[in-house]
């Protein structure tokens, strides 16, 4: 039960990285590759301040909050005005000098050695984790409130139309930067403070807790679910994180011989499951448009195609391992005159020239 | 609201495109700014609305109290801001919003757009919302509650958008190219209303003369970056050098 709790408290951390990143790429069309970077500033200045120097929770995100600020403004003024793919490369490397940091800077935060330990805030004693839990809920609700009122207020359509034509908007009267400069500081702080928030979570820090991973989970999960719809992020962090990481990686029942390569076979389906939507749902499982009575109907419709699909490409796995229709590498045979069985051109239209 | 350019140039890598000795727009209801192919036409409108980087050069934007104010240095959002708004020749939209949602986002100020109003999600302003209604009852969308379709339903958003947000001067970059001959006739009279209510001015480039001979009250004539002529439409049609130089005679 307890490591359940810990799973789904780090569900909500992803839900809200995602929620972040659907403000930065989804509405403001800043495709911040570093998310790993931020949430990792967030969560070892907190664990230097409360392991190395010993401070209380409530001062200890203060400064984090502070700190978060300054790096998340620093990156702001430094990437906006780049073009998207100097951003995506940009944000990419400030999180790999925020890991390379991590490592080197040993005098703060022990280097390899690791971080810790991070005490809960507000301990109550057997009920910390839950209470904690509870506290994380709060949080990822709120930010999910702010962003469907984002969607429905005036600033909501001046992002969407920043995302779609800078200069156009520009052009009409609008202040871009200022208003990009606003919300991507705005979102890269929420990131660093859940960052700040998982770090009780983990109780120890490594380096390799900083790994492009966490990064490319959250993308996966909001372009699975959506990343212009206020939705999407959380029905992408439930289909990726809360099936494999939670379901099948604690539930499942796996032999131990297997147990090893879960986390590798992770890695591998949500990739496959990111090349399946964006081939037939270039949008993610939500559309842009798709209004909120229809949220559960979509899912229900895309689920059962997954469902269709997956016994549709096991069922042909299997014929083809049983009985192989084609020898890959054999000569295609072409037989012209009696128009008989021809494998290389099922349609046959070569074989009547 | 008068704009006025002196001494403007504009190179690209050495290779000017612009020399303006003298030039003022504005205060002569709608102006044309005709000349062939490649004469700097759209340059000048970016030079204007700063979109561009001048070279060297110094715009100015007299108002109606004749007070002048330098826009060298000024951010293009500013520009806009002052009531300078420019019309574009290419198909420009916001894919992702809707006809409606397009022309309220333009039109809302600033101050009505920030962070504030996730908190408390005002209601839509009744006179702007009245204002979209009668301009979308008076041109022809195929679905005025949903998006912009065709080239033609964008290029007339793009007109509208700019009309929407108030502008004091409003330069417009072809409007005719990708519209339909009786839509551009109908904003021409939109237009015409607005000049003549004392709203705004405006600047046309066109290549369309017709259209230029039909509704402007004063001509600029530009070719290879400098404005060889201006007057009165007929001034202009009589003129020997816009002879030779555009309508080759």
């Amino acid at each position: 039960m307890a490591y359940l709790i810990f799973s789904l408290s780090l569900l909500l951390i992803y839900v809200g990285l995602a929620l972040a990143l659907h403000i930065q790429f989804g509405m403001l069309g800043v495709a911040n590759f570093g998310v790993v970077g931020f949430w990792g500033v967030g969560m070892y200045t907190m664990g230097i301040f409360q392991a190395q120097l010993d401070m209380s929770f409530v001062d200890a995100l203060f400064l984090v909050l502070i700190i978060s600020l300054a790096v998340s403004w620093l990156m702001g003024w430094l990437v906006l005005r780049l073009d998207p793919q100097a951003t995506l490369c940009a944000t990419i490397a400030f999180a790999a000098i925020v890991a390379l940091l991590i490592v080197t800077e040993k005098w703060a935060t022990l280097g390899v050695v690791g971080l810790g330990t991070i005490r809960y805030p507000f301990r109550i004693g057997d009920g910390t984790e839950y209470l904690y839990f509870g506290f994380l809920v709060a949080i990822v609700v709120g930010l999910q409130v702010l962003v469907l009122r984002l969607h429905k207020s005036p600033t909501g359509k001046l992002l969407q139309a920043i995302r779609d034509n800078e200069e156009l908007c520009a052009s009409l009267g609008k202040n871009t930067f200022q208003v990009k400069m606003f919300w991507f500081v705005l979102a890269s702080v929420v990131m660093c403070l859940l960052g700040a928030l998982s770090a009780p979570l983990n109780q120890f820090l490594t380096p390799n807790m900083i790994v492009p991973s966490v990064t490319f989970a959250v993308w996966i999960a909001l372009v699975l679910g959506g990343k212009e719809h206020s939705l999407g992020a959380v029905i992408g962090v439930f289909v990726t994180f809360g099936i494999f990481d939670i379901l099948i990686e604690t539930y499942a029942p796996v032999s131990p011989e297997f147990a090893v390569v879960v986390p590798n076979m992770k890695l591998f389906l949500y990739g496959l499951l990111l090349m399946a939507v964006l081939i037939y749902r270039p949008t993610g499982l939500l559309a842009p448009t798709t209004p909120p009575e229809h949220v559960w109907g979509e899912i229900q419709k895309a689920s059962k195609a997954a469902v269709g699909g997956v016994a549709a490409f096991s069922k042909e796995a299997r014929d083809r391992i049983v009985q192989p229709k084609t020898a890959p590498f054999a000569e295609p045979k072409v037989q012209t005159e009696d128009g008989s069985q021809n494998d290389s051109d099922p349609t046959g239209q070569e074989s009547k020239s | 609201m008068k704009l006025v350019a002196s001494n403007l140039t504009k190179s690209y890598v050495g290779h000017p495109v612009l020399n303006i000795e003298n030039a003022s727009f504005g205060g002569r209801g709608i102006e044309g700014l005709i000349g062939p192919n490649g004469a700097g036409k759209t340059t000048l409108l970016g030079c204007l609305t700063r979109r561009i980087a001048a070279t060297t050069g110094q715009i100015s934007l007299v108002n109606d109290e004749e007070v002048a104010t330098s826009l060298m240095g000024v951010q293009s959002y500013d520009v806009a801001r002052m009531g300078l708004i420019k019309t574009n020749q290419r198909i420009q939209n916001f894919e992702s919003l809707t006809i409606r949602d397009s022309l309220r986002m333009a039109a809302t100020p600033p101050h009505q757009q920030g962070w504030r109003s996730v908190l408390t999600l005002p209601v839509p302003d009744e006179a702007l919302e009245a204002e979209i209604n009668v301009l979308l009852e008076r041109f022809p969308f195929s679905d005025p509650n949903g998006y912009a379709m065709s080239g033609g339903e964008k290029k007339l958003l793009d007109i509208l958008r700019c009309i929407v947000v108030k502008p004091k001067m409003l330069l417009m970059d072809e409007p005719t190219a990708g519209l339909p001959d009786e839509i551009t006739q109908d904003v021409m009279k939109l237009v015409r209303e607005k000049v003549d209510a004392g709203e705004m001015t405006v600047v046309i480039i066109e290549h369309d003369l017709d259209l230029i001979w039909a509704n402007c009250s004063y001509v600029h004539f530009l070719s290879e970056g400098s404005i060889l002529f201006e007057g009165e439409p007929d001034a202009v049609k009589k003129n020997r050098v816009v002879a030779e130089k555009y309508m080759g005679v």
